[in-house]
This record gives C-alpha cells, structure tokens and sequence, in this order.
C-alpha cells in the first residue's frame, strides 16, 4: 500500500526526539491557550510566528498544527466550569456542560469532552490522510451565496433550538447582528462609530462573548444567596462518566467528527458553526430534547467531538489548494512561509514527506492530548473547590487579560465590561444570551458573505437560490422551518390553553 | 523549487535565544543602556497594523529576525500585530505615540496614503516620517488555467461583447489593486463588475472555485497557484514584467491607458521623531535589507527589494498622494 508506505515514512520523521518535542510543546501550549479565556490559538501562534523564521519547516507545521488542535481540547474546560467559554468554538458546551457542574458532574462533562475530541481528532486526521485532493475541490463549489445561506440556516436553527420564547431568541439574533455592523465593513466603510477612532475596529468578538458569558455568570455568582456556601467534595467516582452518560455520548461523539469534519473544510467561522449544527442534530435526534440546556450530556459530547474534527478538517484546503479558510490556518500557512516553504495546490505531491510527517505526528499529537487532559480532569475540577472569593477574581482578571491580548487593545477590555453589564441586564429579564452572542460571531463574515454574492450578480437577490449548492441549503432551511412551525402549531392546538407561556 | 534540501542551519539554542526574546523581553534591558537615556533604552516594537501571518507581517518578521539574529541593535525588535480597521487603527496608534522610536510601524502605504483621502483618520500623511522603503510587490492580473481567455485582449474584447459577464476578483477595498482596476476599467469603458473581498485569500479561493472569472492580486499571493498550474497570468500590472511569469505583456505593452500601482511596504515613526533616532533606525534596517538571508527571502516571495532613503520615500509619498487623488476626483470619489 501507497499510503501505509507514505505513513510509515512520516511516523519515522515525526518520532525523531526533536519532533516529539515540537509536538508535545504545541499540545501543551495548544491546552493553556484553549483553557485560558480569550487567549487563544490564534494569539499563541502570532507570538511564536517570529521564531520559525529559518526553522526546519516540519518543526515550525508540527508545532503550529499542534497549538491548533491542541486548543480545541483546552476550549471546553472553562465553558464547563464557570461558564466562561475558552474559544468561540465552545460557547454552546457551556449550555449544558455547565448545568453538568452545577449539577456535580463536571468530571464528567470535562472526561467526556476529552475522550470526544480525542476520537474526532483521530477520525479527522484518518479524513485529512484519505480524502484531501477530491474534498478540496468540492469545498471550492462553495462560493459566497452558499456560505452566506449555510449561515442564515445556522441562525435560524438557532431561533428554533433555543428552549425558551422563539421570539426572544430571534430579538437576540437580530441585536448580536446589529452588534456585528459597528465599525469599519469590509469595504473600508465606518458605521456607527460616531467619529470615534476606536470604535473603528468594531465591537470585539471575543470581548462581547466574554462579558455576555463571563462577566455575567460572575455577577450571577455573586448575586446568589449562596455565594459562600461551602462547595461539597468531588469523589473520585464523580469524575468519571457514568456507563449510562458513556453509552448517551457514543453517537454525538460519531456524528460529531462527521460533520465537523465535513463542516471544517468550508471557509468561514465554521469550528464555531460545527457546534452549534452538531448541538441542533443531537436535539433534534434525542428522544428526551428537553433535557436540552438543563445538563444533557449529548450537549457536551457533540459540539466538543464537532470542533476538534473541524480544526482537521481545516487543515484539507491548506495542504490540498495552498488556501488558508481562517485565521489559524492563515497563521500556519505564514510559519511555512517563513520556514522557507510555500504551500501550493500542489504541495502534498511536491513535499510529501513534510506532509507525512505533519499527518503522523497529528496522530501522537493527539494521543499526547489525552494522555494530558484526562489526568487534568480531576485537577480542574478541584478548582471548584476554591472559595468564591479566590475563584470570581481570578476568572475576572483571565476575562480581562483575555480581551486585552485579542488585538493588544484596552478599548476592548471596555467592551467587555459593557457586554457584561447588558448581558447581565438581558439574562435578568429572561433573554437567552447564546443566540446574542452567535449571531455576533456569525454576523461579520454573513454581511461579507451577503455583498460579495450580490455584487457577483450584479444586485439579483436570485442568486441565493438558484444555485445548485445554495438552492439545496435553502430548501432544507425551509422544509426545516415549515416542519417546526407546524410541529409546534399542532401542540399548540392540542394541547388546552390553560396554562399561559411564562 | 525543492527548498528542503536548505541544510536547517537553525540550532535548538538560537530557538531558545529567540524564545527568551519573545518571553521576557524586560529581562534584556540592559542597566547601562537604559541609564545613558541612549536609543534604544528597551525593545523596539514594530507595529504591523494587519493580521499575522500576511505578506506585510511576514517581511516585517524576516526583518525583525535578521536584526536581532545579526544584533544590528542593542535591542531587539518585536512585532505585534493591531489589526482591524482597514489598518487604521494600528497606524494611528503609532502615529499619535510618543515618538521616542521604540514603537514603529511597518506596513504598505495604502492607510498613509488612500485613508485619509477618503475619510476621517487619526492622523495625516504629515503625521509620519518614513524611514525607509523596503519592498515593492508588483500586481498580476490572472484567469483560471481552464479558462478560454488565452490573452488579455481576448478577455477584453469577450467583456466588451458580454456586459457583467466578466467578474474580477478584487483582494481588499481601496487598495492599489482596487485603483489600478477601477482605472483600467474606466479606461476601456467596459461593464465590468469588480468584486471586492474582505482580503486576499478569500478572493483566490473564489477565483479558484470559479465563482469570478479574473483575479487580480500580488505576485506573491499568485505565485504558489500560478507554479502549481491552476492560474495563467494574462498580464503584468506593473510597468515591468514579472519574474513570475516572464512570458506575460505589461499592461502599458498591450497599449492599455493605465498606470501603475506597487504594493510598497515602508517603516514609519511619529513625524515628530528626532533625526538621530531616525538614522539609528534606519541603517540598522538598511543592513538588514542587505543581507543574503533578506534576498532569499524576498525572491521566494515575488517581492521587489526597493531600497529608498527617508527623504525619498516622503517624496515618493507625497506623488503617490498627488496621484491617488486625482483618480479619486477623476471616479467621482469624495476627497477629504
């Protein structure tokens, strides 16, 4: 076998001491910056970017793949914990994963996250190894009407998803986009930054999620009666997952590196889109949907297996076209470059031992990770431990440093004391923040994705649905919504009108 | 083309060295440098008003890499990254910073020139001294290689017959790319959309799905595609031809009215920077301009080394202005 040749040959490379190294300092500084909030991937690789100027290029793509995926793993600790999402790719595990916590079963949720992103890491890497060149090029069918459909329909699952009042979560959608229109679009053009320089930059993605999820869980913390009520000790059987919660995650795990894995090979936030679609599905499929958002474990295992398989799946068009989809790919793509190799479509034919390596070492970076975030497990959650006092000001200043590092920026720090104090004013009123904070994420690149499919047709709104690719995503996204509202209309109906919605 | 044969001269301990730079830059300010008020008292930060990773970052850390590697400082340089903006945002931080030299920008001269002609920045063109200029990047305009189109003519004369039909890929708003387009297009008289992307990357990646038919963009972003066969340069955008693609015409050679626009990435400080901190600055950069590592550098990445003094760069600034606003008023485009 060609492969199993080629794969041999990396292994030999990756497995050199030196490379192990690499490897292991990446998962590991991967895991600090995907725990840390606001820190992530991205920050990490722009401050090491410098040092692979000059360095063997293997070393500097199996360090910088390593942080990439070695974040995913980290991202869910703090989303599980206190509520705090590590990346943007873990704001929906902090639904349930932190009903987990509250509910004693943060080992749990954290051992499960673990072994999920494990098994979707490898399943990702085993995709990147078998089908890079044909899955490149159908990625490329995607063009602007298709991503900018792709994300209308993740909003509105949204909408439909969320388990309080639909029209609640569709006010938070439109406000988390209107959110998304403040500073300068992508043409260059200023809005609502009233003359202000620093509002040029826009409202911070990462500082508004912080603030919405951070900042007001804090505040929550400390309005609770029971604050200073002693924390009740973690026995070691309480980290671990039950068989029943085991057998619950088995097939979110499975469906999760599917389609983040497919998800992830698409440009656009996608790891972040992978978890929300993931959560959708496992809701949609669970017999027990009402479970949803008061501690389902399926919640959990899910969208953590959906991001890691996505950051693989983000790796196919850069070694298959030599195109970074994000940021953190772009990143990888400028260590290459510095290390003195350009990546072109086609760079697995012209440097097939680099890309062996990478795909084998991706398979021990992995490994590494779960050998490293289990034991973790049950340190995190002794964090839990520590008295109110010690733990809301330590997540406080992480949230602080953690908007500051984004762009090395102090006006962020005031958007995300400013996200808190609406955030916290919107939960106090029965507002459903995540959907807020979603359509921030998404709003950006959907406005982008918006202009340019209209300037490819020249103003024809037609465009978003007479494409084959986008055609078929609106037509789901519609049978979908038709479904729903009938769905519900029918309960309705059947149900006696005795007790009014709260 | 096969680059990995470059025996890795790199050692562990440089990367240590280099790791201890980025981690504890405080630790490295030396007590008598700091005490003589000398410059630099403590590590120079470089500016680069857009994402890592891009070909502004890029060559500002090959630079920032050679100067420390080869101490032609006494203190190291660092590069952060402020984004966003349309680099406005890191631009005007060093602009309006205390000028003492250890905070610089690096960037190309699209937010000194262009944004303040077309609106409210916090800063002037006046507001900067340049230190020197240091790369320049021609233009190419390109096709897919399935394409029918063979030469620049054929694709003129197929927009002229077909209005709207032909789609150009644009890498960023008003950008050089953008201007030399908009002049092109004008100049010809042709119905042809061009679409502008947020940057380059995901104008290649339409362009490579098909989704426009044109692109126009730098060599150095063309050049991976180009060499791997899914791109065909139909002509140079630049006065010259491309090392790139040698058998491409100019556009001046097809008889096209249009003039030339390079990405050109320049160092500035805060105009009110005293001389000496200039000049201290700029030879040390100059010499790292020259080294071998920095030609390598610059010929992988289809950039032009294009050397010119401070008082130079000003000048060629100010012309570039002169330039930019005429078409500006010649589009119809409010100037400031």
């Amino acid at each position: 076998m060609d492969i199993l040749q080629s794969l041999a040959a990396g292994f030999a490379g990756a497995l050199t001491p030196v490379n192990l190294l690499f490897a292991f300092a990446g998962v590991a500084l991967g895991t600090a910056v995907g725990v840390l909030p606001g820190i992530g991937p991205l920050g990490a690789m722009s401050m090491l970017l410098s040092l692979t100027y000059g360095m063997p290029p293997d070393r500097a793509l199996i360090l910088f793949a390593a942080i990439y995926y070695g974040a995913q793993y980290g991202g869910s600790t703090t989303s599980i914990l206190v509520n705090v999402p590590g990346e943007t790719s873990s704001v929906i595990t902090c639904l349930d994963g932190h009903k987990m916590a509250q509910q004693g079963r943060a080992g749990a949720a954290l051992a499960v996250a673990a072994i999920g992103s494990f098994v979707a890491g490898t399943l990702s890497v085993v995709g990147l190894m078998l089908l890079a060149p044909p899955l490149a090029n159908f990625a490329l069918k995607f063009g602007p009407p298709e991503y900018f459909n792709l994300m209308l329909a993740g909003l509105l699952v949204l909408v439909f998803m969320s388990s309080g009042s639909k029209l609640k979560a569709l006010l938070m959608v439109l406000l988390g986009l209107a959110l998304a229109t403040v500073g300068t679009d992508y043409l260059g053009i200023a809005r609502y930054t009233f003359g202000i320089p620093k509002l040029f930059g826009g409202l911070d993605m990462v500082a508004v999620i912080m603030g919405m999820f951070g900042l007001v869980e804090m505040m929550n913390a400390l309005a609770r009666a029971d604050a200073t009520a002693p924390v009740k000790s973690v026995r070691m059987r309480e980290l671990l997952p039950t068989r029943d919660e085991a057998k619950r995650s088995v097939g979110p795990i499975a469906r999760g590196s599917v389609l983040g894995f497919l998800m992830g090979l698409l440009p656009g936030p996608v790891v972040t889109m992978s978890t929300f679609a993931s959560y959708a599905l496992e809701k949609r499929l669970s017999r027990h949907p009402e479970r949803f958002g008061r501690g389902a474990i399926e919640g959990v295992a899910g969208p953590e297996a959906a991001n890691n398989a996505a950051a693989g799946g983000a790796f196919l068009p850069l070694v298959a076209l030599g195109v970074p989809f994000s940021g953190s790919t772009a990143l990888i793509l400028g260590a290459l470059l510095l290390a003195g190799v350009t990546p072109g479509p086609n760079f697995i034919q012209e440097q097939p031992g680099l890309f062996w390596t990478a795909v084998a070492s991706m398979y021990i970076g992995n490994v590494m990770l779960v050998i490293l975030n289990l034991p973790l497990v049950g340190v995190f959650v002794s964090l839990l431990k520590a008295p109110p006092r010690l733990l809301i000001p330590l997540v406080l200043a992480l949230c602080l440093i953690g908007a500051y590092a984004v762009n090395n920026s102090l006006f962020d720090v005031w958007v995300l004391i400013g996200a808190g104090l609406v955030g916290y004013l919107l939960s106090r009123y029965g507002f459903d923040l995540a959907p807020l904070v979603i359509a921030r994420v998404l709003g950006t690149q959907m406005e982008i994705a918006f202009g340019t499919s209209l300037t490819l047709s020249s103003g024809d709104p037609m465009i978003f649905v007479t494409r084959p690719i986008a055609a078929t995503i609106a037509a789901v996204v519609l049978a979908v919504a038709i479904w729903s509202l009938t769905a519900a209309w029918r309960a309705r109906r059947r149900r006696p009108p005795a007790i009014p919605e709260p | 083309m096969d680059l990995r044969n470059r025996s890795p001269r790199r050692r562990a301990l440089s990367l240590a060295i280099a790791a201890a730079t980025v981690a504890l830059p405080g630790s490295l300010v030396t007590p008598n440098a700091a005490a003589q008020g000398a410059f630099p008292a403590k590590p120079i930060e470089v500016i680069v008003p857009w994402a890592p990773g891009g070909s502004t970052d890029l060559a500002a850390r090959a630079l920032a890499a050679i100067v420390n590697d080869k101490k032609l400082l006494p203190q190291p340089m660092q590069v952060v990254n402020k984004p966003g903006g349309s680099a406005i945002i890191g631009s005007g931080e060093v602009a309006n910073g205390s000028g003492d030299g250890h905070q610089i920008l690096y960037t190309g001269t699209e937010p000194i020139v262009i944004q303040p002609l077309v609106k409210e920045t916090p800063y002037k063109v006046e507001s900067f001294t340049p230190v020197l200029q240091v790369v320049q990047t021609p233009l190419a305009f390109v096709v897919n290689a399935d394409a029918p189109w063979k030469s620049m003519q054929e694709l003129v004369a197929y927009a002229r017959a077909n209005p709207k039909k032909i789609r150009i890929a644009n890498p960023g708003p008003q950008g050089w790319s953008e201007w030399q387009l908009r002049d092109l297009v004008r100049a010809e008289k042709l119905d042809t959309p061009i679409i502008t992307f947020e940057a380059g990357g995901p104008a290649i990646t339409a362009q490579l799905g098909g989704h426009t038919e044109a692109l126009a963009a730098t060599a150095t972003a063309l050049a991976p595609h180009v060499r791997g066969g899914k791109f065909r340069v139909l002509a140079s955008m630049a006065d010259d031809r491309l090392a790139l693609a040698p058998g491409a015409p100019t556009l001046k050679e097809l008889g096209f009215k249009t003039r030339e626009f390079m990405i050109t990435q320049c160092f500035f400080v805060p105009a009110k920077t005293s001389p000496a901190v200039v000049k201290t600055l700029h030879d040390a950069i100059k010499v790292a301009m020259e080294t071998s590592e920095f030609r390598e550098f610059a010929q992988k990445n289809n950039a032009r080394i294009a050397y010119l003094s401070g008082p130079d760069t000003s000048a060629a600034l100010k012309s570039s202005v002169a330039n930019t606003r005429d078409i500006l008023v010649e589009m119809g485009a409010k100037v400031r």
